[in-house]
């Protein structure tokens, strides 16, 4: 039970959020960051193609062996990603939350420019309320 | 959790204004070059373009939207366009303000003649507000309620200056959401409250220069400050009315 | 007999006026002239044709500047804008005194007794009218008001700008026709 990260990838593969909650995770330089979220981007984008049942949303889990990704693709095509330890059971519920977070502190914030990096406080303040007291 | 931002998610503001129908006659309708289409309106039945029969500001009751209510997330989004429009359009904090003072200025002629004219209307002889202290009273009250859906938090007189009065909000509806970046921390986009405190001062016969700041406190990160720094005539008037 | 009705704004700018002829049996005739005119303030010739019509607008400023006598017609466009335009002195201070919008009778001015309505955005009402008819008024008043506000809340109408729009202006009339 723990949270690890999170992400946030813009629609054309850009990080444009990403933070890290606890020591749990490897400390990496922001270039590599910018570089796993663009890989996984082509990921999610090579599972939504490979449905065998028409269009999909494309991944929403990937296991690790002690933890995993989840990963929520909202309408407009951003991502939101948390990175967990394998047992999370409200995981889908906290996804939901940061999505609302986003809609509310960075989408009606006028300072902020759609598909840039994300430097708004109140985003910031809420996520940590949300996600680090646990 | 900590996070209980739920409930907040279906705020609503009060509507004031009843003039979602405009009313288009003041472009001279004798003059055929102002004509506009008939386009057949939602209220006129389709197919009978009746050009002279369109929905009319004077038609609408005024206390038609005396109770409605305006969603805050449509308003959020509104004010966040108003605010990138008008810094698009700006040299610097201080003009951004100034033209967000101005825009309010214009909601606050209305809301002080609407409010006014919903209390007052039906009463047998009515009344104005002559005195500065209850008119400030009525501003904290029920213009706060008529536009934000809520009282403000307090009003306070400054100490050092006798022509200086605030009002306190300790978490303003129209700027939750927004977060200021740190090179314009001087920024408050409350300046579109001040511009109506200062339309209502004014049109009461209180002409006063009102500006807006950001007084954080530990419990209330968006509290602001509303300045009201009221002209000396009216500061003399108010001694010989005493 | 006639009322003229001003809108003016907090500045003292006229925004609307309107010369209503009541139905009602007048004391005197008038000019019959300056009674065919269209009513409109901004008809600028109305003073003019009404002195050509006969009456001596340079000989009521004189009377009128020497008082007690009382002018002829009176109905000269020019000396209604002045009573209207003086008795904002005697408005201004009542209102800073009265808490109340609608003062009756605040100034008299020979045969012209000056009613006003002050609304809580300093919008004057003004009405010049020859006999009391407080009630009349008061009802006349809170239908302008009424549709003064309206007016303010239309998003293309800007303050404390003239009022050209039609339907105000018929709005007016017909409560005017109603009342006084």
């Amino acid at each position: 039970m723990a949270i690890h990260g999170l992400w946030v990838i813009n629609k054309a593969g850009g990080l444009v959020y990403q933070r890290n909650f606890g020591d749990g995770l490897p400390h990496l330089t922001a270039n590599e960051y910018l570089v796993l979220a663009g890989t996984l981007h082509g990921i999610h984008a090579i599972t939504s193609r490979l449905s065998p049942s028409g269009p999909s949303s494309g991944a929403q889990v990937i296991e690790g062996e002690s933890f995993k990704l989840n990963v929520l693709l909202t309408h407009t095509g951003t991502k939101f990603i948390l990175l967990t330890s394998l047992v999370e059971p409200t995981v889908d519920a906290m996804l939901q939350k940061v999505y609302e977070i986003y809609a509310e502190a960075v989408m009606k914030n006028p300072f902020h420019t759609p598909e840039m990096p994300i430097r708004t406080e109140g985003f910031d303040a809420k996520v940590t309320a949300l996600l680090s007291g646990r | 959790m900590a996070y209980t931002q739920g409930n907040q998610q279906n705020a609503r503001f009060s509507v004031l204004s009843s003039s979602s129908l405009s009313s288009v006659e003041h472009l001279s309708p004798n003059s055929s070059r102002f004509s506009l289409p008939n386009t057949p309106s939602i209220n006129t039945t389709l197919g009978t373009p009746r050009p002279n029969l369109r929905p009319n500001i004077y038609d609408r009751h005024l206390n038609k939207t005396r109770t409605a209510e305006v969603s805050a997330s449509s308003f959020a989004y509104l004010f966040s366009e108003v605010i990138q429009y008008t810094q698009k359009r700006v040299s610097g904090i201080n003009d951004l303000e100034r033209r967000l003072n101005t825009l309010g200025y214009r909601v606050g002629m209305r809301v002080l003649e609407l409010n006014v004219w919903r209390s007052e209307s039906t009463s047998k002889a009515p009344k104005r507000e002559i005195k500065f202290l209850p008119a400030l009273m009525s501003i904290h009250t029920q213009v706060w309620k008529a536009v934000f859906g809520k009282p403000a938090d307090a009003i306070e007189k400054s100490v050092e200056n006798d022509d200086e009065y605030m009002i306190v909000d300790n978490d303003p509806p129209i700027t939750r959401n927004i977060s200021i970046p740190r090179d314009m921390s001087q920024l408050s986009c409350s300046s579109f409250t001040a511009g109506i405190v200062e339309a209502v001062l004014d049109g009461l016969g209180f002409p006063a220069r009102v500006t807006a700041h950001n007084t954080p406190s530990d419990t209330h990160p968006g509290r602001t400050t509303i300045l009201i720094k009221l002209e000396r005539s009216v500061i003399e008037r108010e001694e010989l009315l005493k | 007999m006639s009322h003229h009705i001003f809108i003016l704004s907090p500045t003292d700018t006229p925004l609307y006026s309107l010369t209503h002829y009541s139905s009602k049996p007048a004391q005197s005739a008038g000019s019959a002239l300056s009674s065919n005119l269209p009513s409109w303030s901004t008809s600028a010739f109305a003073g003019t044709l009404t002195a050509l019509s006969g009456a001596s607008s340079a000989t009521q400023h004189h009377t009128s500047a020497g008082g007690g006598v009382r002018m002829g017609g009176g109905q000269d466009r020019h000396v209604i804008q002045m009573i209207a335009n003086a008795s904002l002195d005697a408005i201004e201070e009542v209102m800073r005194r009265e808490n109340v919008m609608y003062l009756k009778s605040v100034d008299k001015f020979n045969e012209w007794i000056v009613s006003a309505f002050v609304t809580a955005g300093n919008m004057k009402f003004i009405i010049l009218h020859e006999t009391k008819n407080d009630d009349g008024i008061k009802v006349f008043f809170n239908d302008l008001w009424e549709l003064y506000v309206k007016t303010a809340m239309n998003p293309f109408h800007t303050a404390h700008t003239p009022i050209r729009s039609t339907v105000f202006d018929s709005r007016v009339r017909a409560s005017a026709k109603k009342n006084l």
